[in-house]
């Protein structure tokens, strides 16, 4: 999955503008997620989407295997509807995130259909009461080019802790 | 149980660090009262996607939404389950949640089992409708879903899960799904059930260390009604925190044999 270089050379001849659009939409996606904006984060994903946090880096798709996180449109809405229920003790008071995008490089700039596969890194630190972890690892986001914008049809996250024991559970999106 | 008898684990562990001590993960397997309250939240969102998903698109939602949502079912539901002790802690929970479905693929499945353990014995395995099973005090099996979660304590506030599904060998490929999807859903780090679990444990755990804390923990809810044969305790109903005793004693005897060994 890591990406040649010829990925990396085909990235630095990409259109300036299309890698600037994309780390816009990049980071306009984590600023939703970090102010807990989910209905303008929901909006990024196209209708048939996928949101995928793989339980081992090598696994090429989704399907039929154990996923840390696995979601469509449906079971994502589930995921905010609990985050919004007041009743939902885990978030009394609500986890806070902040997240850092960086080393963004287009993997492949667009079919005609206009499918772009843009790879990135990002750090997250979540504060829950008074403590606070760290989360990293990398985004393969494929997009599809609507109206002037783009949106999400799948966004794979490989933890860099895929396989490492986890203090407590993960209630948003990475 | 599976066509060819023994179940084939699946490559993959996922470990969840909990900060309490063990035992408030193992009564919490056997308590039928926390669970509609516990898990509102997710119950609640994932019955109101149930209902989004029939009004846009005419369907069902998939079978995986009932494990969330089933967990709103009303207390006195709960009360008519069953839970049984037996000797040394080991403890069940009945099921709940309905699982001897007929579709295409539940039917392909039992007739498989059929086929190979005859008509009667396939009958005694496919009606066996348990939710947790304990092997106490380190193992909590799910023989429905084929789910398996290790305890192993770190110190007395902190303890590792590992949490393994199961494919049954021989079994159709739909029959596996539905142990994934528990495992993905229910199972994994980012469960929309766990979460809330997981805060009142801590909190738990807290309240019992504090410097004003009672050295007592109440586990009285249907004392002295608990329906004790040779071979195992019942309880007078689901919500009786009968299992929870019934560890704590065996739990005791291991402290006890312990300090004679020492002494």
């Amino acid at each position: 999955m890591t990406p040649s270089r010829t990925d990396f050379e085909a990235n630095l001849a990409s259109p300036r503008s299309l890698k600037e659009d994309v780390e816009q939409f990049l980071y306009r996606q984590s600023e939703f997620l970090d102010n807990r904006n989910w209905d303008a984060w929901l909006d990024l994903f196209a209708p048939t989407r996928i949101y995928w946090i793989a339980a081992h880096p090598d696994d090429p798709s989704p399907d039929g295997r154990p996923c840390i996180c696995c979601e469509d449109r449906y079971l994502m809405r589930t995921r905010i509807k609990r985050l919004r229920n007041p009743k939902a003790w885990s978030q009394l008071p609500p986890h806070r995130t902040s997240h850092v995008v960086s080393n963004v490089s287009i993997v492949e700039a667009g079919s005609e259909s206009g499918s772009i596969v843009v790879q990135s890194r990002f750090h997250m630190v979540e504060l829950r009461w008074d403590k606070q972890r760290y989360l990293t690892g990398r985004y393969r986001h494929h997009l599809v080019r609507a109206d002037e914008d783009f949106k999400i049809s799948l966004q794979r996250v490989d933890l860099l802790n895929y396989d490492a024991p986890l203090d407590y559970v993960l209630q948003s999106w990475v | 149980m599976c066509p060819t008898i023994s179940p084939t684990r699946a490559a993959c562990c996922f470990r969840i660090v909990q900060n309490n001590n063990w035992k408030i993960f193992l009564e919490n397997q056997l308590d039928a009262v926390h669970a509609s309250i516990t898990h509102i939240s997710a119950a609640k969102a994932a019955t109101d996607t149930e209902k989004e998903i029939k009004e846009e698109t005419g369907e069902d939602a998939p079978y995986f939404y009932k494990y969330i949502s089933s967990l709103s079912t009303p207390l006195p539901r709960w009360a008519t389950l069953e839970t049984r002790a037996y000797p040394y802690g080991h403890c069940l929970l009945g099921g709940y949640l309905g699982l001897r479905p007929t579709d295409p693929d539940s039917v392909f499945y039992e007739n498989i089992m059929r086929e190979k353990y005859g008509a009667e014995k396939a009958e005694e395995i496919l009606s066996r409708d348990v939710h947790h099973i304990l092997i106490y005090p380190c193992l909590s099996v799910q023989p429905a879903f084929q789910q398996l979660r290790a305890i192993r304590p770190l110190g007395p506030d902190k303890t590792l899960t590992e949490l393994w599904h199961f494919r049954l060998k021989g079994a159709p490929e739909p029959i596996y799904r539905r142990s994934l999807a528990y495992y993905n859903l229910i199972n994994s780090p980012s469960t929309l059930v766990n979460a809330d679990d997981l805060i009142n444990f801590w909190r738990c755990q807290e309240g019992l260390m504090g410097e004003e804390a009672s050295e007592w923990v109440s586990f009285h809810r249907n004392a002295g009604q608990d329906i004790t044969s040779s071979e195992m305790t019942r309880s007078a109903n689901g919500l009786s925190e009968m299992p929870m005793r019934e560890m704590f004693r065996a739990w005791s005897e291991y402290m006890a044999e312990g300090a004679e060994n020492l002494g």
